[in-house]
């Protein structure tokens, strides 16, 4: 049986095509959000950019907006707590986001309960991608960081802007990988991770202690996934303060690849938040530089700032190679 | 005054038989109901009559007192989603009782079905999600059933849920709009080392009882691993592994071997614990992402891709892994292990 496993692994390598962070001769791409309160600032040239590589003033070759096609993988939560009308808006969201791709665009569909489905591979045919959508169903749980990490690892081949849209309405309860391996491969690779969540919603409680009773509002989200005991693979958990303890693991994700968490709050409002969330990805830059007086291995952190313009930028924290 | 009390108490010691002949008819919904309605003081009287005088039907039959256990159990669980766990526990207790060595007259062995009990009824509350209830359960079968292997096994499979899904439940977390998050880290971690140290005791007892039971064999090594015991654990679970009768269990053997390895460092030995977990079961899901996640940190990114998508496109049939199952059961396991038992005792 481990023979024909092995024959089938080594059959799919021959047609997947090499992954690696785009960091090497063509340079370092950095996707870039650059916001005036919750606006886009558009127009903006690379003389309006200062970015460093490790500390060193880069020089940016080249800067890019709409113009280069979109690579976009959609990994959708289907876990059992989706079941119901949360379903029919979920697919309707991304069916309206299969609605917005452009000709050059391209797309994949992966789904998540505890196993990871993946729907629809890379293509730009909205009807395929349909097909995929209409085929989901809600069940089981949710294996957040497993999918997370698939979406990151199976990006597009082809030249594109690289964006993760994932939609979950909860926290991981099945993953074999802990959150904080899915943080290192997100540094790794170079797709941009936008998640779009659904937040519990405040909770009253009710207390009694020696001054009476205390009513408050309060919101129970899981723990940080730092404080994760349920995955396969457990490292000690750390000493660390309570802010970095209950950190949570999409935020993480998302400031880690330059991207953001947006809360969706309910449902019905998935449609418009994932609209949203391409029409702001359409409004990013697309810087790309060649590294130069850094060293060639290892952690670059990178940071990019507005020469003489008002504005809050948003990119990736740094990458590996 | 006092006769007519003892009058109602038999009076309604008759009624009781009613509900116990009614359950054993199958008529569960009604008897339940019936002794629900029942304040504790009624049922309390009633019961002290039981095997006196009075008593139609003294001494219990072995079949009485199955009947009532299961009576009582379906009070408890029909109790236990709610809030009334105190309530809950009181029938459970009852039950457990009941089922104890020694308590019927004749001489018949009720600990087969008083461990069928345990294992049921434990399952049933972490079902419905009163785990802290099948711990308190589990508590009375460690005392009244000693040195039961199904008893020690089910208490260590339940510390271990503790220390890992549960390992942040119970007050040490605290969110709140106004306060912002606290974590008590020293408090989990103590929390959750006594509830390893449990699970690897009566494990390893559960285990010296029962050793031919595999996947019971797998729970240890694993508690082993979370303990950062890691000889131990390779040596357990390296055993479930190589034997490889029961293709689950050592899947899941290989599976935590992988993690233990990566935790370790040992990449390479990762992987080839990954691919022998996946041997054992190529239609698995969790192994593929572990050795996937391996081969991309060494650098093999084409077959990480391609090991990932395995699962992902169901290349390998349709996906099933044990991993998912390995805390819960199935959905309907836990109710038609119940229905068995009550199916046994009406008998």
């Amino acid at each position: 049986m481990r023979a024909t496993c092995l024959t089938a692994l080594a059959a799919i390598v021959c047609l997947l095509p090499p992954q690696t962070f785009r960091s090497s001769a063509e340079g370092v791409r950095v996707d870039v959000l650059v916001l005036d309160g919750k606006n886009p600032v558009g127009g903006l040239t690379a003389a309006d950019f200062e970015l460093r590589d490790g500390g060193i003033v880069q020089t940016i070759d080249s800067i890019s907006m709409e113009d280069v096609p979109l690579s976009l993988m959609l990994a959708l939560d289907t876990s059992r707590s989706v079941e119901g009308a949360a379903l029919g808006h979920l697919k309707d969201a991304a069916t309206a986001v299969i609605r917005l791709l452009g000709p050059a665009d391209r797309a994949a569909l992966m789904t998540f309960s505890g196993a990871i489905t993946l729907r629809t591979p890379w293509t730009s045919d909205r009807a395929t991608l349909d097909a995929g959508v209409a085929t989901a169903e809600a069940s089981g749980s949710t294996s957040l960081y497993d999918a997370a990490y698939a979406a990151l690892t199976l990006r597009d081949h082809q030249p594109g802007r690289q964006l993760v849209l994932i939609f979950s309405d909860g926290d991981d309860t099945a993953s074999w990988l802990p959150g904080r391996n899915v943080i290192e491969i997100a540094k790794r690779n170079e797709p941009v991770v936008y998640a779009v969540e659904l937040a519990p919603q405040p909770i009253v409680v009710s207390t009694s202690g020696p001054f009476g009773q205390r009513t408050e509002t309060v919101t129970r989200p899981a723990p940080g996934y730092r404080l994760d005991f349920h995955s396969g693979i457990q490292d000690r958990v750390e000493n660390a303060p309570n802010p970095i303890l209950l950190r949570r693991f999409l935020n993480e994700l998302a400031d880690e690849t330059g991207g953001k968490v947006v809360n969706a709050e309910s449902s019905e409002r998935l449609k418009e938040t994932f609209l949203q969330v391409i029409n702001e990805f359409r409004s990013r830059y697309l810087l790309i530089y060649t590294p130069r007086g850094v060293d060639s291995r290892g952690w670059h952190p990178i940071e990019v700032k507005l020469k003489n313009r008002r504005g809050q930028v948003t990119a990736r924290r740094g990458y590996l190679r | 005054m006092e006769a007519l009390e003892k009058d109602k108490a038999a009076s309604d010691l008759r009624l009781y038989y009613a509900m116990l002949d009614a359950y054993g008819s199958g008529d569960e919904t009604r008897s339940v109901d019936l002794l629900l309605r029942w304040p504790r003081a009624r049922l309390e009287n009633a019961l002290a009559e039981v095997n006196r005088s009075n008593d139609p039907r003294a001494p219990w039959s072995p079949r009485i007192h199955g009947l009532a256990a299961m009576l009582h159990t379906d009070v408890a669980l029909r109790l236990a989603p709610g809030a009334e766990t105190k309530e809950a526990f009181w029938h459970i207790d009852l039950a457990s009782r009941l089922l104890s060595p020694g308590t019927t007259q004749k001489a018949v062995d009720i600990r087969p079905l008083a461990e069928r009990w345990y294992e049921a009824v434990a399952r049933a509350l972490r079902d419905r999600s009163r785990a802290y209830v099948a711990e308190l359960l589990l508590r009375l079968g460690r005392t009244r059933l000693p040195d039961n292997p199904v008893v020690l096994r089910e208490s260590g499979m339940l510390a271990e849920l503790f220390a890992t899904d549960y390992a942040l439940i119970g007050s040490s977390i605290a969110y709140s709009t106004s306060h912002g998050g606290t974590v008590r880290l020293k408090e989990i971690i103590s929390r959750r080392a006594r509830n390893l140290d449990d699970a690897a005791r009566w494990l390893r007892q559960a285990v010296g009882l029962d050793s031919g039971n595999e996947l019971l064999a797998v729970h240890l090594g694993r508690v082993l691993t979370l303990r950062h015991d890691d000889d131990a654990a390779v040596v357990v679970l390296g055993a479930v592994s190589t034997t490889g009768k029961h293709a689950e269990a050592a899947y899941l053997a290989s599976l935590f071997l992988g993690g233990l390895r990566e935790r370790q460092g040992q990449l390479d030995a990762a992987i080839d614990a990954y691919r022998d977990a996946l041997s054992h079961l190529p239609s698995a899901h969790a192994a593929y992402v572990g050795l996937s996640q391996v081969l991309q940190r060494v650098g093999q990114s084409d077959e990480s891709r391609a090991v990932l998508l395995v699962p992902l496109t169901h290349k390998a049939g349709p996906t099933e892994d044990p991993l998912w199952w390995y805390h819960i059961d199935k959905p309907g396991v836990a109710e038609r292990r119940l229905e068995s038992l009550r199916a046994e005792v009406r008998q």
